[in-house]
């Protein structure tokens, strides 16, 4: 097991948004979170990623507990809503951030950014300033500011959700297409049904706190709370 | 119609701004004004090379107001970035910022005349230093309310996801944090450089009438009942904010609270 | 961002060093001086001098008087500034016009006080112009206009100060609250122009606009160089009183100049208060 999360609990002034989280991911996949709002999945993403502190329980990445570490140290990264790229840097500077931090040579650094927008199909928007790209190019460039470094975690908190149907679509093809290439390890966080079915090696449901990871896509969709019957009888009945 | 009345307005307004710094500029190339004239008399350069002649001191005092200037600028801009950013995260935020609000809110004046005090105490009543740290009381704490807003929500998801990056605190401050504050940076400076340079009624109490400003000088003209040096020293007194909130416009961030 | 202990430490020092530390000292030393505990005549504890402020009604009918031309540059600018923005916003965000507002900007109290004396004294531009087309035949017979009792002069020129300011907030307001769509959205459920301007567009903009509606009305309360400049010794406004009773030889009147600063920073403390209160509402959305 790759990531293992195990009795994770978190209160906010008294009122608990994580109860007794435990999951475990393996190598190489990428675990689905659907839950509506509020239902504590940032946080628990923050959590793992550093940037929030847990109240209660433990985190092994690779098998080494990792909580006591600071969130810069942890090599995994955490992916916003919204794409947060630098104002200041170019999209070449942007993707090249993370290399420059960790003080990589010029050459390399010029490599890995090509062989980026070439995967991202960004090339000719190399030089550009972030103000000029669209919403979709923005989290494209996200993606491949955190791809670039092959981080061995990855979470995604709902990157798709401002995006318009159409951009949403090619940016979920585009990650799966990816996901499968680096071979990432991930966790998927979103609200929507049809996203959590299609990013997810696995898949599991949030509510009120409390995690339930499915063993199969027949036992995810048969469960009631997660919605997908309400959905099959919607369109049947139509 | 309703094109026509645009028009006028927009007339009217732009007369309202440009019409009185040219009546200032122009009164200043003049000697006499005899009533009931429409327009003064004699009409020559001879006030500019007057005064700025050593003895009248309006070099100095040009060069005086923009030592004091610059440095208070300096000085509020930078302390005003580092402490925003504790006030802006601060569990007391709201209080932090209604003390910041007072010494700038309060008639600069009245402040220097309780505090003459203790700067007479300090012994820098009447000296240079003495008026850049008077001027700072109330230049800084606005640097510090300005830049209160560039500390929102974003900025903090900002070096969060930097830090997931695997950049260090350090690193965030000054490859992100700093670049992407220069604009308001600016901003700030320039804003207070205006309400030192414009400062009148704190720099006469502290500096005592020996740290001679610029806008001490209008005041003797105008005590003097010398319009047209009066007209002059105005003029340089509103020639450098006008140039510098021109660039300003171009970072212009919201100016307001 | 979390910061280090250290550098908490030491910003919140310098903010108690640059604001704290003055504002206690300066009001607290303003404060034992009025009651007789410090100063050159220190007599000890008394509330004589407090008694004489209140007693005398110069000093009293100084602050009704600063208030009153504080309400009224504000009435007038904010009402003259709302109505060249919503009618001109759309010139003020590029345009020639949107670099020319700036100009006033640039104009510090005492240039603006002396523009308007020009303006306004019996030998002044005004003056001369009424008697080129023959409204007056003498100097004077022109009114008086500075350092008059009703402080026209003063009004005048704390307007052009303060208009040009409240022209690019209301501008800035009506971009940002996309004044614009709502009342367009109020039109289409059929209301009329007057409607719209009374029920739309005034409320938004004085309710965002209020705390700074408020900070210049404390600006102008406390203002020194215009009145000093255009007004008269009685009545005066604050600043100039308390400055004449604090920088006079006859030192009896000190005390009194102090009482008259403790008292008009705990006027301004109150109106802070109420902006304080607006601004948190007009930042909740």
């Amino acid at each position: 097991m790759f990531l293992e999360v195990s009795g994770i609990a978190k209160s906010f002034d008294g009122r608990p948004v994580l109860q007794d989280i435990n999951f475990q991911l393996q190598h190489h996949k990428t675990l689905s979170v659907l839950g509506k709002s509020g239902c504590g999945k940032s946080t628990l993403l923050k959590i793992i990623a550093g940037l929030e502190q847990k109240d209660k329980g433990s985190i092994l990445l690779n098998e080494k507990e990792i909580s006591a570490l600071p969130a810069n140290e942890r090599t995994i990264v955490y992916l916003f809503q919204e794409a947060l790229l630098f104002p200041h840097l170019s999209i070449a500077g942007n993707l090249a951030f993370g290399l420059k931090v960790r003080k990589c040579s010029k050459a390399e650094i010029s490599e890995k950014v090509d062989a980026i927008l070439t995967q991202l199909e960004l090339q000719s928007h190399a030089n550009k300033m972030p103000h000029q790209l669209s919403g979709g190019q923005k989290q494209r460039v996200a993606f491949g500011r955190a791809l670039i470094l092959n981080p061995p975690l990855i979470l995604l908190d709902e990157p798709f959700s401002s995006l318009d149907v159409e951009t949403r679509t090619s940016m979920q093809e585009l990650y799966k297409r990816i996901a499968d290439e680096y071979k990432i390890t991930a966790l998927f966080v979103t609200h929507d049904l049809k996203e959590a079915l299609i990013m997810g090696d696995e898949i599991s449901y949030m509510e009120k706190g409390i995690l339930k990871l499915y063993d199969s896509q027949e036992a995810f969709i048969n469960d009631a709370r997660t919605g997908v019957k309400q959905e099959i009888d919607f369109w049947n009945r139509l | 119609m309703k094109n026509r009345n645009h028009h006028i307005l927009k007339i009217v307004l732009a007369i309202l701004c440009i019409v009185p710094p040219c009546i200032l500029l122009l009164m200043s190339f003049f000697e006499v004004w005899p009533f009931p004239q429409l327009l003064p008399d004699r009409f020559n350069a001879k006030a500019w090379g007057y005064i700025f002649q050593p003895e009248n001191r309006v070099s100095t005092s040009i060069f005086t107001s923009l030592i004091i200037a610059l440095s208070v600028a300096c000085i509020s801009a930078l302390l005003g970035f580092f402490t925003s950013m504790v006030v802006a995260y601060h569990k007391y935020k709201k209080g932090l910022l209604l003390l910041t609000y007072l010494p700038f809110v309060l008639s600069p004046v009245i402040f220097a005349v309780c505090l003459k005090y203790y700067f007479i105490k300090m012994g820098l009543i009447g000296t240079l230093y003495g008026v850049i740290l008077a001027q700072l009381i109330i230049a800084y704490p606005y640097a510090t309310i300005v830049f209160t807003g560039f500390w929102n929500n974003r900025m903090l998801d900002f070096q969060k996801l930097a830090l997931t990056l695997g950049a260090t605190p350090g690193y965030i401050f000054s490859k992100l944090l700093v670049p992407m504050a220069l604009p308001m940076m600016l901003v700030v400076f320039f804003q207070c450089f205006l309400i030192s340079w414009f400062e009148y009624g704190l720099t006469l109490i502290i500096g005592f009438g020996k740290v001679e400003t610029l806008t001490l000088k209008v005041f003797q003209y105008l005590g003097e009942a010398n319009i047209f040096y009066a007209a002059l020293s105005s003029s340089l007194l509103i020639l450098p904010p006008i140039i510098l909130l021109w660039i300003n416009k171009k970072f212009i961030y919201n100016k307001t609270i | 961002m979390i910061v280090s202990r250290k550098y908490s430490i030491s910003a919140q020092g310098i903010l108690f060093l640059f604001t704290v530390l003055p504002l206690i000292g300066g009001f607290g030393y303003a404060l034992l001086y009025s009651v007789g505990l410090t100063g050159v005549l220190k007599t000890g504890f008394t509330f004589n001098h407090w008694k004489q402020v209140f007693a005398n009604g110069n000093i009293l009918s100084s602050f009704g008087y600063s208030a009153l031309i504080a309400f009224a540059a504000i009435i007038i600018s904010v009402a003259m500034s709302m109505y060249t923005a919503l009618k001109l916003h759309r010139f003020l965000e590029k345009d020639l016009l949107s670099y020319l507002i700036y100009i006033p900007l640039a104009f510090p109290g005492i240039v603006a006080a002396f523009f308007v004396f020009q303006l306004f004294t019996k030998s002044g531009i005004v003056s001369r112009v009424f008697y080129k087309i023959g409204l007056i035949n003498d100097i004077q017979s022109f009114p008086d206009l500075v350092n008059d009792r009703y402080g026209i002069g003063i009004i005048t020129a704390f307007t052009l100060l303060i208009f040009p300011f409240f022209v690019l907030l209301f501008t800035n307001i009506i971009k940002n609250e996309r004044l614009e769509e709502y009342k367009l959205a109020a039109s289409t459920l059929s209301a009329t122009p007057a409607q719209v301007l009374w029920r739309v567009s005034l409320p938004l903009l004085l309710r965002r606009a209020l705390p700074n509606i408020l900070l210049y009305f404390i600006f102008i309360f406390g203002a020194f160089e215009v009145p000093l400049l255009l007004g008269r010794s009685n009545p005066e406004m604050v600043s100039v009183l308390a400055v004449r009773k604090l920088q006079r030889f006859d030192l009896l009147d000190l005390p009194q100049g102090y009482a008259v600063a403790v008292l008009y920073s705990l006027a301004s403390l109150l109106v802070i208060y109420f902006l304080f209160k607006a601004k948190n509402r007009a930042d909740e959305k």
